[in-house]
């Protein structure tokens, strides 16, 4: 299906990109950290809505959504969302979601309340959850505290109350994590065609090839490395050693590249980039 | 939006099984205790004044501390909820001033409950023992101290709650959570015992139970211990434990609404600390 533009102007089209150009989440030279120890060292991040943000368990991509959200984590250096401060946002809704589980922790009370609570509360579209909810034949959650929930059940409710929220930008950490291979699917299909902006953050490379035009950010012990687009990394490899002309990283003092050519691994066949630990490449 | 979260609130309060434990069946059973085992030696045949005045002292030690347990609840639940309120103040319609507003009604409404049921399990249990009539002598009065006490214990437990994020303290808050209760019953005990002259004014924990007791019972407050009465030569006005527990109440507010601007929620990793 080809986007029809009619007889809209050149002029305004061009409007159009600029306006795409400055709605984004901009990160500037950010460091957080929690009582002393820091998580996120100088990181600068462009994020237009189609991101995802690839890096293994412990690197900081939780920290990474908790700080653009301004919410617990201590930090320095400019965060903007649309040119806004982030410090300075308050009330403020249909900005951005996210499907942080602490987020959802108000009340200890059934999933179907609490939805109904941050939906209104959000300005979401409750009827839309419910939908959603059906279509992952999730309904017995509803009746269950988040608590009372298994991961998997607990990350689908979570994704969909933010999905629901209708803001512009929603923030999905692991959205695919303890959910069967059918619901991922699903949840995957769901998040390609979302009409707003998404920025997911996931350890697993398998899902790669379904985000081609998406943009990737890499991010190890805190540092992120990019932005690259998707397509560019489904034929990437990772080999152990520092190399000239490539994306150079380090994972607990031993140094990575990631380069194009035959050798090393590819990196969608590692299906998580946690192997980074565990492998001697 | 608010009635919303007012009705979520509320069914979150009600459907708690540890405040009805703690709160409510806790409590009781000392109530219990209170008619059949510790007033062993008070004789039969006295003037109505004397089980009034038991009565009420029983009653006022109870409500404060059944509130006083409902307190580690609330201490709790503002901990732990920091990080959902702060998300919801930024992207949300909800404000930290509304929230704590409708946070403070439904309190106040669920501690009425309690307060009200342990009025009349009161009223049955000692009048059953004492063979008098023992129902609370001035009922409005009594239901305005309740909403009053309900009101400083839950400003006191969330401005603990709060203290202990912006300080950032995690390891503190299971005792700050018990601090309402470790600090009542010394102070109870103090004033039912002792001579402590206008020290329960100052004291908000002393000033709820001394108004409780008043109007349950109908007997002023002794200036002295509390366990003489009627007998009393000289008692203190219930408006300096009004005015006592009212400014109380306003200043653990503004703490309160300051605290909730400048936290900024407590993390998975930092509950894990605890």
């Amino acid at each position: 299906m080809f986007l029809n533009f009619g007889n809209q102007s050149k002029r305004s089209i061009i409007n159009l990109q600029e306006e795409a150009y400055s709605m984004s989440i901009r990160l500037e030279k950010v460091f957080a950290r929690y009582s002393g120890t820091t998580i996120l060292h100088n990181v600068d991040l462009n994020l237009n809505g189609r991101d995802i943000i690839l890096g293994p368990n412990g690197s900081g991509k939780t920290t990474l959504f908790r700080t653009i959200l301004g919410v617990n984590v201590h930090s320095e250096g400019r965060i903007e969302i649309d040119g806004v401060d982030v410090k300075k946002i308050k009330g403020t809704a249909g900005i951005l979601a996210t499907n942080l589980d602490e987020v959802y922790d108000l009340l200890r009370i059934p999933i179907r309340d609490v939805a109904k609570l941050y939906l209104e509360l959000g300005k979401g579209d409750f009827s839309r959850f419910l939908s959603m909810v059906e279509e992952f034949e999730a309904f017995n959650a509803l009746n269950k505290r988040l608590d009372e929930l298994s991961a998997g059940q607990r990350r689908i409710v979570c994704n969909l109350i933010a999905l629901a929220m209708n803001t512009k930008y929603v923030l999905l950490d692991e959205p695919f994590e303890n959910m069967d291979p059918a619901r991922r699917v699903k949840m995957a299909r769901i998040i390609m065609d979302w009409n707003g902006g998404i920025v997911m953050n996931t350890h697993a490379t398998w899902l790669l090839d379904k985000f081609s035009d998406w943009q990737a950010h890499l991010m190890f012990h805190g540092k992120a490395y990019g932005p690259m687009k998707v397509n560019d990394l489904l034929d990437a490899r990772i080999v152990e050693g520092q190399r000239e002309n490539a994306l150079n990283f380090k994972i607990r003092e031993r140094s990575f590249s990631l380069v194009s050519g035959k050798q090393g691994i590819r990196l969608t066949e590692m299906e998580s980039l946690d192997r980074l630990f565990e492998v001697g490449l | 939006m608010s009635i919303l979260l007012f009705k979520m609130l509320s069914k979150e309060m009600f459907r708690n099984p540890y405040a009805w434990g703690w709160g409510f069946f806790f409590v009781s059973f000392w109530l219990i205790m209170g008619a059949y085992i510790f007033s062993i030696e008070i004789p039969t045949g006295l003037p109505a004044e004397a089980y009034f005045s038991y009565t009420g002292s029983w009653f006022s030690m109870s409500l404060v501390y059944s509130f006083s347990a409902l307190a580690v609840g609330i201490v709790n639940s503002s901990y732990y909820s920091s990080f959902s309120l702060r998300y919801l103040t930024k992207y949300s319609t909800l404000n930290g001033k509304r929230y704590y507003a409708v946070s403070l009604i439904s309190t106040a409404m669920f501690f009425m409950v309690f307060s009200i049921l342990l009025e009349v399990e009161t009223f049955l249990i000692y009048s059953f023992r004492f063979g008098v009539s023992l129902a609370p002598r001035n009922p409005v009065e009594l239901a305005l101290a309740s909403v009053l006490s309900a009101l400083f214990i839950y400003v006191l437990s969330s401005s603990i709650a709060y203290l202990v994020i912006v300080l950032k303290k995690p390891r503190l808050v299971t005792f700050a959570s018990f601090l309402p209760l470790v600090i009542s019953y010394p102070l109870l005990f103090l004033q039912l015992y002792l001579d402590i002259g206008y020290a329960p004014v100052f004291s908000p924990f002393n000033a709820v139970n001394s108004l409780l007791y008043r109007y349950y019972s109908g007997i002023e407050v002794p200036n002295g211990p509390l366990v003489t009465g009627s007998q009393a030569s000289a008692t203190i006005d219930p408006s300096y434990f009004w005015a006592s527990l009212f400014s109380w109440i306003v200043l653990l507010s503004i703490l309160n609404v300051i605290l909730i601007g400048k936290q900024r929620g407590v993390s998975v990793e930092e509950l894990r600390q605890l």
